[in-house]
């Protein structure tokens, strides 16, 4: 069982969309899974034939429990696992230059979890494949799996009928551009809640309900703010706005974004983790966005804004805020923070304190921009401010700490043309 | 008298885009035959590519046996026959015509010497009528100049009469910092000329990445060539000996002394004399309009090259003469023309320049998200070993997916080393691919997975 969130404890197979005896190529859809979070799909890393499944629909497995077994290619479909299989590592085999790294997420912290689906065990000398013999670029390879398109579908028109870029690009737009949904179980029908009556909680929002409660007890928060004049950074955002294309939907989260990014490389001790005796710090710059849906919160990834452009992070955030508006994460789209940004701006709050989202060390929480009058330069001018909040864990961050990242914050929005160049 | 059944294809000028494309046709079984006004090879074979890179050779070689010393290699009284240099290159150019004869006769290719023109039906050369099914326009462009620029062939030339020119000048400005402008540039410097390059824009090799002419014009400044980019020619004096051209910048304007001016402004399309208007080919500023297979707006008549912009690339012309030839033979899929983003352009001059694809600037402009990695040969044991440490290797790449979107070289042999790119872009391999490549060591060509390296966040050498 795969970790498709990073407060995922436990899975349930909704359904199982591969059989026993079938075939599964890489990046094929084989289950669906519901997790603390949402229904996620979860794909082959791998090839070869689906022997056994080991947790049924509608039972749940702990993360890293053996779901099922795969056989490679020329191995009997019948095969019985190994024995010891289920003591094993979840999957033996990493996909080949898949960006995540097959190593323990806590060793490679900052780097992106290993996400193990089924085990593979070595099989004979490997038949060239169906799959694998389908004739396609690296690159058309990469995007079909991106988007779960089975090559086999694609007519190649490259050279000697190669699967090409425009070829999958070409399926995919024929498909809506969308990943294919696969049938969901039917949502059960919502009761009205009446007065005074009892509400069940969404799944959502009861691990919120664990996860912040959990916070609370164990984390000494300790709160910083500071206010931060914002008519630079408005400035910056009507002259980008302006410049359409690469900004198009710029707002202020995605300038305070960049500036959290850049902030935290400056003070690195706010992007770290309490790891019982040690301080973990990370070495990428990922930040969670609370992110406000139907039935609770969810908080997806916006990652390296330390240094991606702004225009990529505009690019990100767009993205994430549509697949959550749709309610179709991808599959990483919620792992890998390594800090929070709570921001409610757009409604009328001064400011807050955000409660940290664990095991992170540090969550911002951002107020809205108010007009107000300000002394500068012993006058009284209209400026518009903005209070930011900064929660900490007060285990491994002291205050001294939380107050240079105000600093560096402050600074990089009060003359925000850093985050720009 | 000839008539319509004469041959299947007809192609006007015999330059790489025109016997590339003749020698396919007649291994497609098409009955072929050439028509060319001036000699086979056309400009790359006789008044550019081949002659000028026979001199750049033997800059190149001058130029290292004179920095020997430095390296234990002794040699004295060094000097230069520049019209040795020259006759040499003539005799490459005459071997290079003579070659694509030959070719044409082994291919059962009919050569036409004289000018050809759009008829019905074909084509007239001379007053001789040949009847073709399909024409190709392959006549290809000249040396332009600007006005007031008069090309006298003794003190303002083109790159056309500086091929042939045996006497080396004292000084020389060049007005153009493209391709040519500093390919001559290199070649004057290197044998003992006061060289200044006018470049209108603000970097040399405009059109390519900027880190690339911005890098070239650093090392031009070490050779002691002056480079003036983001200043415009004005005007032209004639003097008793040589000429002072005016040039202005955002500092204001001068005028430079010089015994030779070299104009290097870019090329015209050949498009007039051919019938095109009769003919109802369409053209645009000269060029003539072409769709992705090469097709012209009359039927039957098929144009590349040159004469259709915007490459100007010698092996672009050739790769289009595939395309349409392929094309008109029925093996050619409709739309499956030439991606310009895998056409490579090289410079030759020292560093050498040479790019496939999207410029780093032109990929952020489309929107592409990037993973850009630039790699110095200063690094690269190679390249200090042979004491070529000019240069870099640029690789610019999709973020997410690792699509080699650009490659961008300055160097020593680069021209060479980019064809792995060109292949690169061509297979869609990815940068994971570039990186999984075993290059071996050590060569000049690890620049370029050490740059995709870079460019992953995952640099060994650097």
């Amino acid at each position: 069982m795969p970790k498709l969130s990073d407060t995922m404890e436990e899975g349930k197979i909704l359904k199982w969309l591969k059989h026993p005896g079938e075939r599964v190529t890489i990046g094929e859809i084989i289950a669906e899974v519901e997790t603390d979070k949402a229904n996620m799909e979860l794909e082959a890393y791998d090839e070869g034939t689906l022997a056994e499944v080991r947790v049924q629909e509608g039972e749940s497995a702990p993360v890293g429990a053996v779901i099922a077994v795969l056989a490679a290619p020329g191995e009997g479909a019948a095969a019985r696992p190994a024995a010891g299989a289920e003591k094993a590592p979840p999957l033996a085999k990493a996909p080949p230059g898949a960006p995540r790294a097959a190593a323990p997420a806590k060793a490679e912290a900052g780097r992106e979890p290993f996400r193990p689906t089924v085990v593979r065990r070595p099989g004979p000398a490997e038949s060239p494949g169906d799959a694998a013999s389908v004739k396609a670029s690296p690159l058309a390879r990469r995007i079909a799996h991106d988007h779960d398109l089975d090559l086999a579908q694609v007519t190649g028109t490259g050279p000697g009928g190669r699967i090409v870029q425009k070829d999958v690009e070409a399926a995919l737009a024929a498909r809506g551009g969308l990943p294919p949904v696969p049938a969901k179980p039917a949502a059960p029908v919502e009761p009205r809640p009446a007065a005074g009556s009892r509400v069940e909680l969404s799944r959502i929002r009861r691990t919120t309900a664990k996860r912040m409660g959990e916070s609370k007890r164990e984390i000494p928060h300790f709160y910083a703010s500071a206010e931060i004049a914002m008519d630079e950074a408005a400035r910056l955002k009507e002259a980008l706005a302006a410049l359409e294309g690469e900004y198009e939907g710029l707002t202020y989260t995605h300038l305070v974004l960049k500036a959290v990014g850049l902030a935290l490389t400056r003070v690195p001790a706010l992007n770290a983790s309490y790891d019982g005796d040690a301080m973990v710090l990370h070495e990428a710059v990922n930040i969670g966005v609370a992110t406000a849906v139907e039935d609770g919160l969810v908080v997806p990834v916006v990652r390296h804004c330390d240094r991606e452009p702004l225009a990529a992070i505009v690019r990100q955030a767009r993205g994430l805020l549509e697949r959550a508006r749709s309610g179709r994460f991808a599959s990483d789209d919620l792992t890998g923070a390594t800090f929070t940004l709570s921001n409610l701006g757009m409604l009328p709050v001064t400011e807050f304190a955000a409660v940290i989202n664990p095991p992170q060390a540090a969550i911002l929480a951002v107020g809205t921009i108010r007009e107000t009058p300000v002394v500068r330069e012993g006058q009284i001018v209209p400026g518009r401010m903005m209070t930011v909040t900064v929660s900490c864990d007060h285990r491994i961050i002291d205050g001294v700490l939380a107050g240079r990242f105000l600093r560096e914050l402050k600074g990089l929005l009060e003359n925000p043309l850093a985050l720009v160049l | 008298m000839s008539g319509a059944g004469d041959y299947d294809l007809v192609v006007l000028g015999a330059g790489p885009g025109g016997y590339v494309a003749a020698i396919r046709a007649a291994q497609l079984g098409l009955r072929t035959a050439v028509v060319e006004r001036d000699r086979p090879g056309g400009v790359c074979g006789n008044w550019g590519c081949i002659p000028s890179k026979a001199i750049l050779a033997d800059a190149a070689l001058f130029a290292e046996m004179r920095g020997g010393a430095r390296r234990g290699i002794l040699a004295d009284n060094l000097r230069v026959d520049y019209a040795r240099v020259i006759a040499r290159s003539r005799e490459v150019a005459d071997r290079q015509a003579k070659g694509v004869e030959f070719l044409f006769k082994k291919n059962g290719i009919a050569y036409h010497h004289g000018a050809g023109r759009l008829e019905r039906g074909g084509v007239a050369v001379d007053g001789e009528r040949l009847g073709a099914r399909f024409v190709l326009l392959a006549s290809g462009s000249r040396e332009q100049t600007l006005p007031g620029l008069e090309i006298d062939g003794e003190v303002v030339l083109t790159s056309r009469e500086a091929l042939e020119r045996p006497l080396l000048p004292a000084s020389v400005v060049i007005v153009g910092g493209g391709a040519v402008g500093v390919e001559f540039a290199y070649i004057y410097a290197t044998f003992g000329a006061k060289v200044t390059v006018v470049e209108m824009a603000e970097t040399l090799l405009p059109g390519m990445d900027a880190d690339l002419g911005r890098e070239l014009a650093r090392a031009f400044a070490r050779q002691g060539i002056d480079v003036l980019t983001g200043h415009r020619y004005q005007s032209l004096v004639g003097r008793e000996r040589g000429a002072g051209v005016t040039v202005a910048g955002a500092d204001g304007s001068r005028t430079l002394e010089a015994a030779l001016v070299l104009v290097a402004v870019g090329r015209a399309p050949l498009s007039e004399d051919l019938g095109l208007d009769e003919a109802g080919v369409r053209t645009e500023k000269g060029f003539v309009v072409v769709d992705a297979n090469m097709r012209t707006s009359a039927e039957g008549v098929y144009a590349i090259g040159d004469l259709v912009g915007p490459l100007l690339l010698a092996h672009a012309a050739s790769a289009q003469g595939m395309v349409a030839v392929e094309t008109m033979a029925g093996r050619r899929a409709e739309g499956q023309g030439l991606d310009p983003s895998r056409v490579p352009a090289c410079i030759y001059c020292m560093p050498e320049v040479a790019a496939v694809g999207l410029a780093e600037a032109e990929a952020r402009a489309r929107g592409h998200e990037l993973r850009v990695g630039k790699f110095p040969f200063r690094a690269l044991g190679k390249a200090m070993a042979s004491g070529h440490t000019d240069g870099f290797v640029k690789v610019v790449s999709e973020a997410r997916r690792g699509e080699i979107l650009g490659v961008h070289m300055i160097g020593a042999g680069v021209t060479d080393l980019i064809a792995e790119a060109g292949l690169a872009r061509t297979l869609e391999a990815t940068a994971e691919d570039l990186v999984a490549t075993v290059h071996a060591h050590p060569t000049m060509a690890e620049a370029l997975r050490e740059a995709t390296l870079v460019a992953r966040g995952e640099g060994i050498n650097v």
